[in-house]
């Protein structure tokens, strides 16, 4: 059984036999036709990861419960989780489940009216427990494959003039037909300007309802079929996945002490980003890594190591996560030291995407 | 025409940089090369050095940067045989090749010492141009050919492993190892700490720290605590200060860094943030004078 059969026969059994007789049709729709989908990145504390998968996802549902007031009741076998809403027998709806199988993301499908879906994401992408998944302009184009046509984009790019003498913009959205060919020629044609962060199209499956992709790792849908819906969730998780595991496995740079050979040993690297052009007033670049804007805010300093690097350490005043950078005029390295880092990477990615260049070779390519 | 110098840390993480699955690496990770540091005791020295032992499942390429720091009499007792010994004893691989790494500016002196029949030594130069070997070659001819086509610019090189270049008081450009320092400060002054002491914020400052020998797990603590007192008292007056615990009367004194309350509103963290600065700009220009060469290729 595919990773997402297992999950379509959860719901099946959460909603009953009857509402699958128009399987094809009525796989999220139990209460409207909108259906979203987020995935989110677990921000588990160091601690959890010495606990078997059960605890340890029992324990996030706690911290949620704590921090948002949502109770979400975790399956016996600790791979999904069922939020109702509040109510009694046969009125008790429910309205959103976790897939919780995958050990970085937790997948959340809502269900129900469009905009209670919302302000529940809403609530739930806030916390900081959860992180919404970064997806970035790239990946975006990557997956407009699996579309037939391109509808709409909304793209947003803003060079700073504390970092650029004449700061490139190129910010708007689209819709409507001919967008498909506009978009094909920009992507050609400004890659570095670029920065899609959301797209819309029609499946290749002649169904009437389009989807969105949100570059904050949402997907919303109205009236499509379950096997392009599954098409295209697993698409995107598969591209999520594979990132976040080349995150946490590759980049995040640790020494790790043998004991009894009296050596540190070195796991990872960092992430290196190069630049399609060179950042013009560097200086403006380093008061933003030491400084942040509002997110991240970072208290941080930078000392100059040679006569092209920086050498940057800052703190997230929120979270107290740490990250590290080196700079150079064309080059940007981040050391992740720790797993909890890595929705930092995120922000600060996203921040580069939107206001240095949207195009970045880095671990992704 | 200059000859470029470096410290022994910057030489080491030349050799770090090398571990990874970027296209022209000399040890790639999907080949199962891996890292490993060692921090060592010469025979005969009481000065410590530092060795990277770069491995695969059947061999492990030692390389011992020598900086200025590293006296004669530690290079003498790296040459001998017993270095390699006593990793054989220690770890499990097949063959073990020693390579001396040093940069430009040292690599005479290096030379000199090296015994002429000895054809055996192995010596790896890092100039502002290329790294090339001048004594020997990789005894594994892939090794040698990838050597032959990295990209090589020494001013780019990544800070793996940090500056712990405290080891030696004499020559210190302390300005990175505080900026580490700092950055342990920022993150516990914003979780709310109350105090710290010096002893465990140093040894989560310096990689490698226990490995050290006591005498100089010492001398650095002294050396820390007086360069802090000067720093707080110019530049965190009323923000950070040392005080000094001590359990009972007659135990040993412990220094403790005592933090001001978490910030509450921008402008303290915009104060401390520039106060952080000025230090480092302190420390750095009160380490040493900077001769010519080193303002035109590795500290400026």
């Amino acid at each position: 059984m595919s990773f997402l059969a297992v999950l379509k026969e959860r719901i099946r059994q959460q909603f009953g036999p009857g509402h699958f007789r128009e399987d094809d049709f009525s796989f999220l729709q139990p209460g409207g036709n909108d259906h979203l989908v987020q995935f989110l990145y677990k921000n588990y504390s160091d601690e959890y990861w010495e606990l078997d998968d059960w605890n340890r996802n029992h324990l996030l549902l706690i911290d949620i419960a704590e921090s948002l007031d949502i109770e979400f009741k975790l399956d016996d076998d600790g791979l999904f989780a069922v939020l109702q809403s509040p109510g009694n027998g046969e009125t008790r709806q429910v309205q959103a489940i976790i897939d919780l199988r995958d050990e970085l993301l937790a997948i959340v499908y809502y269900f129900g009216e469009a905009k209670k879906c919302l302000r529940l994401n809403q609530r739930l992408i806030q916390s900081p427990i959860f992180h919404p998944c970064y997806l970035d302009s790239e990946m975006l184009v990557r997956i407009v494959e699996v579309f037939e046509r391109v509808i709409g984009i909304e793209y947003d790019f803003e060079q700073l003039p504390a970092l650029f003498l004449e700061p490139v913009v190129m910010k708007g959205q689209m819709r409507g037909d001919p967008v498909h060919g506009i978009f094909v020629e920009y992507s050609r044609r400004f890659s570095s300007y670029l920065n899609i962060c959301v797209i819309s199209g029609y499946l290749t499956d002649g169904a009437q309802g389009s989807l969105t992709l949100n570059g904050d790792g949402a997907i919303r849908t109205d009236s499509c079929r379950l096997s392009s819906f599954i098409e295209i969730v697993g698409y995107v998780l598969d591209i999520l996945i594979k990132k976040y595991q080349t995150l946490s496995q590759n980049c995040l740079t640790q020494w790790s002490p043998l004991l009894e050979h009296r050596v540190l040993e070195l796991t990872g690297k960092p992430i290196e980003i190069r630049l399609p052009f060179s950042v013009e007033k560097i200086d403006g670049l380093i008061r933003f890594l030491v400084n942040g804007t509002k997110d991240p805010m970072f208290l941080g300093i930078s000392e100059r190591i040679s006569r092209k690097l920086w050498s940057i350490k800052s703190t997230e005043i929120r979270t107290t996560e740490q990250i590290e950078f080196e700079v150079a005029e064309d080059l940007i390295r981040v050391f992740l030291r720790e797993r909890g880092t890595i929705p930092l990477y995120d922000k600060v990615e996203k921040f580069l995407r939107q206001h240095v260049s949207a195009h970045l070779e880095n671990w992704n390519q | 025409m200059f000859e470029y110098s470096c410290s022994g840390t910057h030489l080491a993480n030349w050799v770090l940089s090398q571990v990874n699955d970027t296209a022209g690496a000399i040890f790639p990770k999907r080949k199962k090369w891996s890292f490993y540091i060692k921090v060592f005791y010469p025979a005969g020295s009481d000065k410590s050095a530092l060795m990277i032992l770069v491995a695969n499942q059947n061999e492990c390429v030692v390389f011992i940067p020598i900086d200025e720091t590293i006296d004669a009499q530690q290079i003498r007792s790296i040459l001998k045989p017993e270095l390699i010994w006593s990793l054989r004893s220690d770890f499990k691989w097949a063959s073990y090749q020693r390579i001396l790494l040093t940069c430009e500016r040292q690599h005479s002196r290096v030379l000199e010492q090296l015994d002429e029949k000895n054809t055996g030594n192995t010596v790896l130069v890092l100039s502002s141009e290329s790294v090339y070997f001048s004594r020997g070659n990789f005894e594994n001819p892939r090794l040698e050919y990838r050597l032959s086509q990295i990209e090589y610019d020494p001013d780019l090189i990544p800070g793996f492993f940090p500056d712990s270049r405290l080891k030696v008081e004499e020559t210190i450009q302390k300005s990175l190892f505080y900026q580490h320092f700092f950055h342990g400060l920022n993150r516990l002054w914003l979780q709310g700490e109350k105090s710290i002491p010096l002893r465990s914020i140093v040894s989560r400052s310096v990689p490698c720290w226990s490995h050290f020998r006591r005498v100089d797990q010492k001398r650095m603590m002294e050396l820390i605590n007086t360069e802090l007192e000067t720093v707080f008292q110019r530049f965190f007056e009323g923000l950070l200060t040392l005080d000094i615990y001590r359990k009972k009367a007659s135990s040993q004194p412990e220094v403790i860094i005592v933090f001001p309350d978490p910030p509450e509103t921008k402008k303290i963290m915009s104060i401390w943030r520039r106060q952080q600065k000025s230090a480092l700009e302190y420390l750095h220009g009160a380490a040493k004078q900077l001769s010519i060469d080193e303002l035109q290729l590795s500290t400026n």
